[in-house]
């Protein structure tokens, strides 16, 4: 029996999907055709709407990458199963028990789209094994052909690295931002959706898990020197130079090595294979890249939600033989769901009880731009993080707990959020109810979780006849 | 032209940075700084691209022919076979 569908095969397998699971399953149509006319899809996983954070999982950008697509949809199958029959999900000696599964289901809308470029890999199966690109004719120039992976709109223009402005190189960028179908889909899907905060663009080869940036090394101490600032025009991609080095936020590049490092963790689990953790430049830089675009859209655009998005290099080889690419398959299924558990959040589970959209994003901007601004508060958010799963199991599994903090997080936005002329300091009372609330979690929780609560239950003191903002810089006294 | 999986040796990252004047089909994300400080990088090469980098003072270890690591059309699935496998 063979092992790679074909590019109609992977389409109707998703039609399948969304056939059998179509309580928590729907159907997206792109709305851009490929060049030689095929319809692609995607399928959104997920219990219902509301505003819960997106996870957008895309594959087959690189035609002769095979594995990837048949990947995708074997991972969105097997969690639709588990979920649906209630059981857990084996990978090998990696469990995922069915809380999880359910968690995953009924608190984030995951998005799988794993064939971007239907027509390379039709031409792969068909007449050139080793097919990079799409199959734009590109006319008027002399070969055909655009690598999809240097189409996005970052850095474009500035053809960095390894990416390239002749058609006849396996690298060509096309002849603008977005001037193929493929990449157009990709981003109408972050447009259409723009709850996506966690994505992954799979590819192959090199057991990578990669974040931004691609275009140059990595700096956190000058916010000035960034992609978007003309003064640095043609002084990027020289990798090792100290001309240039793209900014980071110093939380956002450590929560991508947290969670990267889980997700390599959890591959390693299935067989041992330990997936190296790195920024997207490695030792060449590049323009262009999805990972890049996807995480540059939030400081490009402030009104964008922040994508923390990677570039996952699956597998030994292009097109692994059967064996082997189940195995390959395990591992990275695996790997693609505890990326799920990183990017689930407590708050979005709860928000059906806070009330507007408008609201949590905005109490997202204050986790963003207040707590995330300061020691006590990336300490906070860090410690929440860390336990989100438990956090989110506890609540599931108890309509009193569930309550309460839907009560906390309510007057909490009351005080961060407050309504105009409302006064933004913490009532005593509020207080009272997040002690109770952190001690009654605690009597159910583990060890572990149960001490981060005792501490911030402890800490609760510095918040007393405070805003939050005062409360946070009375406590980095402690967090220093 | 017949092409074969290569692993390319540079004497440093520099090096390995400079084929990218060559054009050639190497695939980055395999690009690697060794201990010693050498780099490496995989790619597919036809023999006139091996014969050049080698003339420019590369190592190429040639590894295998294209056609024995090319497998996706000799392992196509149905989708008759993948509902049978699934009962679906």
């Amino acid at each position: 029996m063979g092992f790679y569908l074909h590019s109609d095969g992977i389409d109707v397998v998703l039609q399948i999907i969304q056939g059998a699971f179509s309580d928590i399953c729907q159907l997206i149509t792109l709305p851009e055709q490929s060049i030689e006319g095929r319809t692609c899809h995607a399928l959104k996983i997920g219990t219902g709407g509301g505003t819960r954070t997106g996870v957008l999982f895309t594959g087959g950008a690189h035609a002769r990458e095979l594995v990837n697509p048949d990947l995708l949809v074997n991972w969105a199958y097997n969690v639709c199963t588990a979920y649906t029959n209630g059981t857990g999900l084996h990978f090998g000696p990696k469990f995922f028990d069915a809380n999880t599964i359910r968690v995953i289901v009924e608190g984030l809308d995951v998005f799988v789209f794993p064939l971007i470029n239907p027509d390379g890999r039709e031409y792969v199966l068909n007449s050139d094994d080793m097919w990079r690109k799409n199959r734009n004719p590109n006319p008027g120039l002399p070969c055909p052909g655009v690598d999809i992976n240097r189409n996005y709109d970052f850095l474009w223009s500035s053809i960095i690295g390894q990416t390239s402005n002749n058609s006849c190189s396996l690298e060509f960028h096309g002849t603008s931002t977005f001037s193929e179908p493929e990449t157009r889909n990709v981003r109408s899907l972050l447009d259409t959706f723009p709850n996506i905060e966690c994505m992954i663009d799979l590819h192959s080869f090199s057991e990578l898990i990669l974040f931004p940036w691609g275009d140059d090394e990595s700096q956190t101490t000058d916010p000035s020197m960034n992609f978007q600032n003309p003064a640095f025009d043609g002084l990027r991609g020289v990798k090792g130079d100290t001309v240039y080095k793209e900014y980071i936020d110093a939380a956002d590049q450590s929560h991508f090595v947290k969670v990267a490092n889980r997700m390599r963790d959890a591959i390693a689990a299935v067989r041992g294979h330990r997936y190296t953790v790195e920024p997207a430049v490695g030792v060449y830089p590049a323009s262009g890249i999805a990972n890049d675009y996807g995480y540059s859209r939030h400081p490009t655009d402030g009104s964008k939600r922040k994508v923390f998005a990677y570039t996952l290099e699956t597998a030994r080889e292009f097109q692994p033989l059967e064996p082997e690419a189940l195995q390959v398959i395990k591992e990275v299924s695996a790997g693609l769901v505890e990326f799920c558990n990183q990017c689930l959040c407590p708050v979005d589970i709860l928000s059906s009880g806070i009330g507007r959209v408008a609201r949590l994003d905005r109490m997202r901007a204050f986790r963003d731009r207040v707590m995330l601004a300061q020691p006590s508060g990336r300490r906070y958010v860090n410690l929440l993080e860390t336990h989100t799963v438990e956090i989110i199991r506890l609540i599931a599994a108890d309509a009193n707990l569930r309550k309460a903090a839907i009560g906390v997080l309510q007057k909490l936005a009351d005080v961060v959020v407050p309504a105009r002329g409302a006064s933004r300091t913490i009532p005593a009372g509020l207080l009272k109810a997040t002690g109770e609330l952190f001690k009654t979690a605690g009597r159910k929780a583990s060890p572990k979780l149960k001490k981060t609560l005792a501490t911030l239950q402890n800490e609760l003191k510095f918040f007393k006849g405070q805003t939050a903002e005062g409360g946070l810089k009375k406590a980095n006294a402690r967090s220093k | 032209m017949n092409r074969f999986f290569v692993k390319i040796l540079a004497a440093d990252a520099v090096a390995l940075r400079r084929l990218q004047k060559f054009d050639f089909d190497l695939f980055r994300p395999t690009a690697r700084v060794t201990k010693d400080k050498r780099a490496t990088i995989e790619g597919l090469l036809t023999m006139d691209q091996i014969e050049k980098l080698v003339l420019d003072g590369y190592q190429v270890l040639v590894e295998e022919e294209v056609s024995k690591r090319a497998h996706g059309r000799r392992q196509i699935l149905t989708l008759e076979e993948w509902r049978a496998e699934r009962k679906i």
